[in-house]
């Protein structure tokens, strides 16, 4: 496969669980917790999902899945106006890649402080 | 009963501070947008700026926007717009040469840039290919290959009005065209061209505009998206 | 008055598929040449090449032999032909084909097995024209066109040649107008190539792109060059009568009769049974024309004075799939061509007479060459359908070739200043008058002129009477008045148009009155038959003051004899 083929594949792939997760963070975060529905929503309760390592692994899947898609979303955009020459681009995807690191690790790190 | 159309065409540069100059001319039957404007030239204002060649739609220099529509002027009859005013205008994402003439030179430049040459596998062959019946250039091609180089379709494209940069349908589906082509030799690069992202088929939304505006009714669409399918998965198109 | 000033090692007015291809042989045979085309339109979008519809006349088949192209071609002229240039032109043509295809990327049709698919046409001893479609010239100048934007070829668009220059009998360079910015260009070459195609847009109904004004034949001739066989002009069967459009004349392809379709009288007579009872619909173009121009003036037109094409017999299946593009062209001006017959009427589609040239393409003057339809000789007195275009890249290619060869011995001349700007100031005078004829209206005079009395059917008291109007018309133009700037202006050019297609016009009209005989394309209802003592050229060439000198040049029969000769001979044998 050819790279921005790749870029675009990935952007399509990474829709399509986003529909799926946000779906389900929505459901989770809003309705699912027993206490929630009963009127009972403590911090011990979602300190102990958080603490899952399962859940970990699906919010940080869920986190960098957003970030492509939104950072290269982004990208799309500014690429559709064709304001940027080579160089432009070149500078752009650096950008990206270095917000997307940095938010990345951001929120993985958050985790640690638990 | 004899019927009259206004014809309201842009002036470029405008002429008298207007930009727009309105003519009534006589409508007939078979009268084509291109009669309109030669009817206006011969008897009401003989420095009208157009182009025309054939005026048999093969030359494909005549396309015009009719009522903001790319279209080509000698293939339109006036009668089937069925409107009493016709407004011919520049095609957009051109440099005007004057009045309703353009320059094609940006369409050219990206038809230039997606190397519109054929690059003979066997230059020197003494026969003609032989090319089967189920080749897929042969099967997929033979309207694609009509492209009268108009312009319409670049003129129709959003992306094309936002980003210069953009190689646009017309040079995409001529690159298309050689990539099938079982006696090209360049297929790597041509692939390599389009799949760039500032400026390759990625850049396109898939929105049609191209295929509606084909005077030729080449479906544009399906070339740029079947140039997709093939980055994506090029076993699928790239075999020779 | 100012100039741009350009050098060029080769010169080609022109860009269809002669000017082209004459480019692309150069450039191979040496990359350093320094190659200018100029072209009226844009490239590879205008003449007469991008709107061939039937095809390209060629030898592929084992069956078939060029000696049998040969003898179709010699038939059609009616044995007024150039022997050796059609030769050279059937011999020519199928390498040229295999060079679209293995060098340029064009992909004719194919037959199921994969190999070439070859049609009949008219006047045809075996199907041999190879085509794209119904819509063939796209598919050539598409290609052609690609392979010149990327190589390093000098283009100029929107440009048209006004003038040659010359010095001491030999062309050293052109005048050479910007349409797009008015501006004059003196352009030095070493050698010159005139390919623009003829002048048949210089009747009512006719058939070529708009922009096709004999413009190469009348630079040719003002500079001094021989023309032969003149009075030799082409008139296509099948035009379109679409009312008052612009795109009555546009053509219907003969492959629609080679395929079986018929055509019919107002009264709904199939007329080619009293005309040509054997080969019906698929008689020569010229037999054709004439029948239908007969069959109109005698009343028995249709209601919009043509005749009628059926194919409705053929089946829907069979026209969408080999003819879309001329079901889709009478689908756009409201006809159904699946369904009903058509009409259509003889319209003005060619010369076979032009610029004398030989075999390599070469002019009576040093350093300018010709060819395509500028070039007279190689189809004599009627042109087969299919060779037209074979012609164009067949000598296309041999004056490519031909003008490398004649660079190496040929040093370049500087133009006269003065002569330049002589000649522009005679272009300027229409641009500078306060008031004076339109050349519009001039334009429509003379085409309503040549279709009447230098026509299908021509006779003597018409063809003075015409020589007479075209001479009042070409003092007409020299006064016509332009109105506006020179750039862009669309008027002036109809003027600079007029001006060529006078000339044309009146060495058409010249030469039909000298050729006291019919023989092909031309017709003398005064002089009905054949004449085999006319089996000889029309030569024009210069009087020396810039009139016309018409003489007769015996063809030599290098390969064979005209039966009309034989017969001759026999006759005279028999009666000593």
């Amino acid at each position: 496969m050819f790279r921005s083929a790749w870029e675009w594949y990935l952007q399509r792939v990474t829709g399509g669980l986003l529909i799926v997760l946000l779906a389900a963070h929505f459901w989770v975060e809003h309705f699912m917790t027993a206490q929630l529905r009963s009127g009972n929503l403590t911090y011990e309760a979602i300190l102990a999902r958080i603490s899952n390592p399962a859940w970990q692994a699906i919010d940080i899947a869920f986190l960098i899945i957003a970030l492509y898609h939104g950072l290269n979303g982004l990208r799309n955009i500014i690429l559709d106006y064709g304001r940027l020459e080579r160089r432009g681009v070149a500078v752009l995807n650096i950008a990206l890649v270095l917000v997307g690191a940095v938010w990345a690790w951001w929120g993985i790190m958050a985790f640690s402080r638990l | 009963m004899e019927l009259n159309i206004t014809l309201r065409v842009s002036r470029h540069p405008a002429r008298n501070g207007k930009a727009f100059d309105e003519f009534q001319v006589k409508l007939e039957e078979k009268m084509s947008v291109l009669d309109a404007l030669f009817r206006v030239q011969r008897e009401q204002d003989s420095s009208l700026g157009f182009r025309c060649s054939c005026r048999v739609g093969m030359c494909g220099t005549c396309a015009v926007y009719v009522n903001r529509i790319p279209r080509l002027a000698c293939s339109t009859l006036v009668k089937s717009l069925e409107s009493d005013v016709v407004t011919i205008e520049p095609l957009p994402h051109y440099p005007i040469v004057k009045d309703v003439a353009v320059s094609l030179e940006p369409f050219f430049e990206q038809w230039r840039r997606a190397k519109p040459a054929f690059r003979p596998r066997n230059p020197d062959s003494a026969e003609l290919a032989r090319i089967p019946k189920d080749s897929k250039y042969r099967l997929l091609t033979p309207t694609k290959r009509d492209c009268i180089t108009c312009g319409a379709c670049f003129a129709a494209c959003s992306i094309v009005g936002m980003n210069d940069h953009y190689l646009g349908p017309a040079a995409i589906n001529k690159a298309f065209l050689r990539i099938l082509d079982p006696r090209d030799a360049a297929r790597e690069e041509r692939v390599k061209i389009l799949d760039r992202s500032l400026d390759g088929v990625w850049r396109c939304h898939t929105q049609f505009n191209c295929t509606a505006a084909c005077p030729r009714n080449i479906d544009v669409t399906d070339s740029i998206v079947r140039i997709k399918r093939a980055l994506l998965w090029p076993g699928r198109l790239l075999k020779p | 008055m100012s100039f741009e000033h350009l050098d060029a090692d080769i010169l080609i007015f022109g860009a269809g598929g002669a000017g082209l291809l004459a480019a692309m042989h150069a450039h191979v045979e040496d990359p350093r040449l320094k190659i200018v085309v100029v072209v009226k339109g844009l490239l590879g979008q205008c003449g007469c090449t991008r709107m061939v519809q039937g095809g390209y006349n060629a030898v592929l088949n084992s069956a078939d032999s060029l000696e049998k192209h040969f003898h179709d071609t010699l038939k059609g002229g009616a044995y007024l032909n150039d022997q050796e240039l059609a030769w050279t032109l059937v011999e020519d043509a199928p390498r040229r084909i295999i060079e679209l295809e293995n060098q340029l990327g064009c992909l004719f049709d194919r037959n199921d097995d994969g190999t070439i698919h070859q049609k009949p046409f008219a006047g045809q001893s075996f199907d041999r024209t190879v085509h794209k479609g119904d819509l063939t010239g796209i598919e050539i100048m598409t290609n052609l066109r690609d392979y010149v934007l990327e190589e390093d070829i000098q283009v100029l668009e929107e440009t048209r040649g006004l003038d040659l220059l010359t010095r001491d009998g030999r062309v050293v360079g052109a005048l050479v107008l910007n349409i797009r910015s008015g501006q004059f260009i003196m352009v030095r070459s070493r050698a010159t190539l005139i390919a623009t195609g003829g002048g048949a847009a210089m009747y009512k109904i006719s058939s070529p792109s708009l922009e096709k004004s004999g413009d190469g034949m009348a630079m040719a001739w003002r500079a001094g060059a021989d023309f032969v066989d003149m009075e030799m002009v082409q008139f296509h069967p099948t035009g379109l009568l679409v009312g008052n459009s612009i795109a009555t004349g546009g053509l219907l392809e003969e492959g629609l009769r080679g395929a079986g379709a018929r055509l019919f009288n107002g009264r709904g007579e199939r007329f080619m049974s009293r005309y040509d009872p054997e080969r019906m619909e698929r008689a020569t173009r010229d037999v054709i024309s004439r029948s239908s121009y007969l069959e109109i003036m005698a009343g028995r037109g249709t209601e919009h004075g043509g005749v009628k094409i059926d194919a409705s017999h053929l089946g829907e299946e069979f026209l969408l799939k080999n003819f879309p593009g001329m079901v889709e062209r009478c689908a756009t001006y409201g006809f159904d061509l699946l369904h009903e017959p058509v009409e259509v009427s003889p319209s003005a589609h060619y010369q076979m007479g032009g610029i004398k040239i030989d075999v390599d393409c070469h002019s009576n003057l040093e350093g300018l060459f010709a060819a395509g339809e500028d070039a007279g000789g190689v189809h004599g007195a009627n042109r087969l359908g299919g060779n037209g275009v074979a012609d164009s890249i067949v000598y296309g290619a041999r004056a490519g070739d031909s003008m490398v060869r004649y660079l190496e011995g040929a040093r370049s001349e500087e133009p006269s200043e003065a002569q330049v700007r002589d000649l522009a100031e005679v272009w300027l005078r229409s641009l500078k008058f306060d008031r004076g004829e339109n050349a519009f209206a001039l334009r429509e005079q003379l085409d309503n002129l040549m279709w009447e009395k230098v026509g299908i059917v021509r006779n003597q008291q018409g063809l003075h009477a015409a020589l007479d109007e075209l001479s009042r018309l070409g003092e007409q133009t020299r006064l016509v008045k332009v109105s506006g700037d020179p750039a862009f202006n669309l008027e002036w050019n109809a003027a600079i148009n007029l001006a060529n297609l006078n000339i044309v016009a009146e060495m058409v009209a010249h030469s039909a009155l000298y050729r006291r005989e019919s023989r092909g394309a031309h017709y003398r209802s005064d002089l009905p038959q054949s004449d085999p003592q006319w089996l000889k050229k029309i030569l024009i060439t210069s009087d020396g003051n810039g009139g016309m000198k018409l003489v007769t040049e015996p063809i030599e029969f290098t390969r064979v004899t005209p039966p009309e000769l034989l017969h001759a001979r026999v006759g005279e044998r028999e009666g000593s």
